[in-house]
């Protein structure tokens, strides 16, 4: 009885306590999972806001290049559809109406511009004199807006800020958007391509990649032993190094390939090599090697050369360097085919060069594979310079021209006379249709702080 | 007297409860836990393990958990590294055998100071967070295919086509759902990022991921299987 009576108030606490642990994690967990959730919201909101804005700047960049009305038609519709659509995202952050009242203003008058030049330019009448000089206007205003955007970006990914702070202190960051923005001046205004900027990854032209089928691969099908044969001669050799492949499985899909491993010993850095052999035709689509790369010895040109020189020992002559990319120590560069003088887009390949060993790190032919044939090309109905006379009067330091296939839709192409050319910083690329003068595309190179550039 | 050692006994035990709590979500606050000791488990330990056995050190099973075999395998490799031979993977340790641990991601350095307006960043840094938290013990590669699947994702008609719209669409991603996509980023998943970015597909086009080991919704299993990779099953 004794013992009964000591464990009693034991067992009792023991109840009382867990009891309420429990409930209390329980509401701690529930309370932890809605703020999460709602930050997720407002952060979907907010990049969203900034794809918006992106796009916006790169529309109203290209509205004051293209020349053609059909184009701009579509263009400031689309500029219309990323007004609407960055207003609604601005409007889910948690920040005070009074904070964000200009940026607000500001994309209203976009939209209204937009839609009114819409109208104007579907209805046949090109864009004055004064309608381009505000469209310049509302562009550099776009890029202060993304600017800010950037920094409060930073700060959400450095952790420094979490948008449901926000709702508690809202006046913080976006109202310093507005004073810049606000611009009473405005009259009035644009379109959208893509969802983040792939040209100065892939070039131009990447999304044709849908296509079904893989053209470029002919012949037999391989097996694993042999795919893996193939990798090892792929990568080569280096000196004291053994390499042991083995076949990890195989991919279907688009392209179905055999998936080997590499490792070599001795390691360097944890290196692991990744490569998928097509299982028809044996050809490597893909390479992926896991070192992280040291502190750059190499220039970019010397980079360079060797992803040439990489392709050429490869097998594939009569390809072309387009455009390069450095990050992080890494230099990627995108080649494209060519026959005769034609650049052919679709078909392209990436390598990725180390900038501290030049050793090649990634490779990546799934474009070339899916598109590449010997085509049937068109003769060019217009010459370089009827093509040129379609350009942009505003266009600075436009190129001699060249032509070039590029895709249209998933599955036809067309053939072009490519133009560079220039508008005060912003450098773009102009598609004019080789054969009836129409300009197809209109795209701008992006720079960014490492550096794109069109080579 | 009953109701004193009711409440002292509840002080006692809601103090080892609430220490015991902290002490666990710490743990899992940490993911990724980048200290390891014997007691330790996990794939971080066979990511040791088969590293160690790779070199010799250590000739145990691979599997995941850190016991005598593996601490003197550990201090083995120590003192051949000239470490202090403790047994505990830490920082140092871990720079050794090839995997420096990041703290501060790259990015961040990007911040402001560039004028132009589109950059890419946001995109690269939002999907490093997420492959960080849903395949921070893959492989480099596995690291790419997740990172492929959220770009297939933008391209495909039946998921948004924004990079944000796809990793913030409810209950897609179980790291974005419980918060842990928010932890650093290794510069590991920052270049597999920009790898998927740039188009590296290992996946083959896939626009699902899981893990066959997890609990998954049957449903899942109809989608057609490209492949696995690691601890992840790839199918669209």
């Amino acid at each position: 009885m004794r013992k009964y009576r000591r464990f009693f108030p034991l067992g009792l606490g023991i109840l009382l306590v867990a009891g309420v642990a429990l409930w209390g994690y329980g509401q701690m967990a529930a309370r932890q999972a809605a703020e999460t959730a709602l930050t997720n919201k407002y952060n979907l909101a907010f990049y969203n806001l900034m794809n918006n804005v992106q796009n916006m700047e790169v529309i109203l960049s290209k509205s004051l290049v293209g020349q053609e009305t059909k184009q701009d038609a579509q263009l400031f519709m689309g500029l219309w559809q990323e007004s609407l659509a960055a207003q609604s995202n601005l409007g889910q952050i948690p920040v005070t109406e009074a904070s964000v009242a200009r940026t607000i203003k500001f994309l209203n008058q976009v939209g209204a511009y937009s839609q009114s030049l819409a109208t104007q330019t579907a209805g046949g009448a090109s864009k004055s004199d004064d309608q381009w000089q505000t469209l310049n206007k509302l562009y550099k205003q776009a890029q202060t807006l993304n600017g800010e955007l950037r920094d409060v970006e930073a700060n959400l990914s450095s952790g420094n800020l979490t948008l449901s702070e926000l709702r508690r202190d809202s006046r913080y960051v976006l109202r310093r958007a507005g004073p810049q923005l606000a611009n009473s001046n405005f009259q009035v205004i644009d379109r959208n391509m893509q969802q983040f900027p792939t040209l100065i990854y892939d070039g131009p032209f990447s999304d044709h990649i849908v296509k079904k089928t893989p053209v470029g691969l002919e012949g037999a099908q391989v097996s694993g032993d042999q795919a893996r044969d193939i990798a090892l001669k792929f990568i080569g050799s280096r000196p004291d190094t053994t390499y042991i492949a083995s076949v990890a499985g195989t991919v279907n899909g688009r392209i179905p390939v055999h998936r080997v491993d590499i490792t070599p010993r001795p390691a360097q850095n944890g290196e692991r090599i990744s490569m998928g052999v097509s299982s028809r035709g044996g050809k490597v689509v893909w390479m992926l090697n896991s070192r992280s790369p040291g502190a750059a010895a190499l220039s970019v040109r010397e980079a360079g050369d060797i992803a040439g020189s990489f392709l050429e020992d490869r097998g594939f002559k009569e390809m072309e360097s387009t455009y390069y990319e450095v990050r992080d120590n890494l230099a990627v560069y995108n080649y494209a085919a060519t026959q005769g003088k034609v650049i052919l887009y679709p078909d392209q390949i990436k390598v990725t060069v180390s900038l501290d060993n030049g050793q090649v790190v990634g490779f990546d032919a799934a474009n070339y594979w899916m598109a590449h044939n010997e085509r049937k090309l068109p003769q060019a109905k217009l010459s370089v310079t009827q093509a040129r006379e379609k350009l942009s009067p505003k266009l600075e330091d436009v190129t001699p021209g060249r032509l070039a296939l590029i895709p249209k839709t998933v599955d036809s192409e067309v053939l072009t006379y490519e133009f560079q050319g220039r508008l005060e910083k912003d450098v773009f690329l102009v598609y004019i249709d080789a054969l009836t003068g129409e300009e197809v595309k209109l795209l701008k190179v992006i720079k960014t702080n490492s550096g794109v550039l069109t080579m | 007297m009953y109701l004193r050692r009711v409440i002292k006994a509840s002080l006692i035990i809601g103090a080892l409860l609430v220490s015991g709590m902290v002490i666990w979500r710490g743990g899992e606050a940490l993911g990724q836990s980048t200290v390891l000791y014997w007691g330790s488990s996990g794939p971080q330990v066979t990511k040791v393990q088969a590293l160690l056995n790779r070199w010799g050190y250590y000739t145990g099973p691979i599997d995941g958990y850190y016991s005598g075999k593996t601490f003197a395998a550990v201090q083995d490799f120590q003192r051949k590294n000239g470490l202090n031979p403790d047994g505990v993977v830490g920082d140092r340790t871990w720079a050794a055998l090839g995997h420096p641990v990041v703290r501060q991601s790259a990015y961040g350095t990007y911040s402001s100071g560039a004028a132009r307006g589109v950059s890419d960043n946001n995109s690269v840094s939002l999907l490093a967070r997420v492959i960080e938290g849903e395949a921070a013990d893959e492989s480099y590669t596995g690291k790419v295919a997740v990172g492929a699947v959220i770009i297939n994702r933008t391209q495909s008609g039946a998921f948004p086509s924004s990079i944000a719209g796809v990793i913030y669409q409810p209950h897609a991603f179980e790291s974005v759902t419980n918060g842990q996509y928010t932890r650093p980023v290794s510069d590991e998943s920052i270049r597999a990022a920009q790898a998927a970015i740039s188009g590296f597909d290992p996946s083959n086009g896939a626009t699902f991921f899981w893990n066959p080991y997890k609990p998954v919704n049957a449903w899942i299993w109809s989608r057609q299987v490209l492949t696995q990779i690691g601890q992840h099953i790839f199918a669209r």
